[in-house]
């Protein structure tokens, strides 16, 4: 399937709100790693007040919750190889929960002005793949003009799987998760969910490989 | 306190009631935020309760409110019911107010789900 470019001009919503599409509040993931390691303590307004960082914060959470058995194990082993996919899917949890461009949402009221953040709904697509056992959202692209209603929007998502799990099940679990989140939570024309199996882990570590399972549009 | 600050503390109370918000966020800008921050390690300021953004000129009264909403709630229909809300209130308001100020407008972003 041929892909749209990501478009995304990192620019403030006009009218709304002033969040921050380009970074975290300033933050960077591995603050924020530290922070919930820290068990958020002292607490720290700075994120605790930002949907970007919470985003992030809940992303490494499941990460650490799944990833756990598979880091013990590379610390014993591969100290090195286990550290570096962790460290890849981390950087794109914070890529991802950049506030982005604003997606609207419909209202009849000339007064209305009503938005997601593009940030708001790749946290949501990232924890809709994430419930897929077995699987591992590394990175989520919304791909298309999403701040046009009824424009096409082409969801791409990179995945990991754990070795056991069969591909393209796992692919259509991850399609089928996503695509039921969008449906309840945004007004998006959804052209289709292309999700791309990067790597296979087998005890923490990574076969290299670029394996693609494209779903057509539901 | 003043009255744009009283109005804010309202609206915020008013949207953490709206069902399915899970919290409403500072909708300042930024860099105003970190300003808040540090000032509030001097004067127990964090617990701040006007969230929502309030600011009235001669076009009328502009809010400004972004919050989480519950992974369990449509984030869209959430959005409406929040506007809805703080269109009734700000309706009401004007109404028993002498000196009644149109609605300019009223922003909503869903910065987090779930």
């Amino acid at each position: 399937m041929a892909m749209t470019p990501p478009n995304e001009p990192q620019v403030p919503d006009p009218q709304g709100v002033d969040v921050e599409p380009a970074d975290l509040d300033g933050h960077t993931i591995e603050e924020l790693s530290d922070y919930l390691e820290r068990g958020q303590k002292p607490a720290d307004a700075t994120i605790d007040d930002s949907p970007g960082c919470q985003i992030a914060l809940a992303a490494i959470s499941r990460l650490r919750a799944v990833s756990r058995t598979f880091l013990e194990s590379d610390a014993r082993d591969e100290p090195d190889q286990g550290e570096s996919w962790v460290s890849r899917i981390l950087t794109n949890i914070g890529l991802d929960a950049r506030a982005g461009r604003a997606i609207p949402v419909s209202h009849s009221a000339p007064t209305a002005h009503l938005t997601l953040t593009e940030g708001a709904v790749r946290g949501m697509i990232r924890a809709a793949g994430d419930t897929v056992d077995g699987v591992l959202i590394g990175r989520c692209h919304l791909d298309g003009d999403v701040t046009t209603p009824g424009e096409a929007v082409t969801i791409r998502v990179d995945a990991s799987v754990f070795w056991g799990e069969r591909m393209t099940q796992a692919a259509a679990r991850v399609r089928e998760a996503i695509y039921s989140a969008l449906l309840k939570h945004t007004e998006l024309s959804i052209a289709g969910i292309d999700v791309y199996i990067h790597d296979i882990y087998l005890s923490g570590t990574p076969l290299s490989g670029d394996v693609s399972d494209e779903i057509e549009k539901p | 306190m003043s009255k744009t600050i009283a109005l804010s503390e309202q609206l915020t109370d008013l949207v953490r009631a709206v069902p399915g918000v899970i919290d409403v966020y500072s909708a300042e800008p930024a860099l105003a935020k970190v300003v808040n921050a540090v000032v509030g390690m001097v004067s127990d300021d964090a617990g701040r309760t006007d969230r929502v953004r309030v600011s009235a000129d001669d076009g009328g009264t502009a809010v400004a409110i972004l919050l989480a909403v519950d992974e369990e709630a449509s984030a869209a229909d959430v959005c409406r019911r929040v506007h809805d809300a703080v269109e009734g209130y700000l309706t009401e308001l004007a109404s028993s107010s002498d000196s009644p100020t149109a609605v300019a407008s009223i922003s909503v972003t869903v910065g987090r789900i779930g």
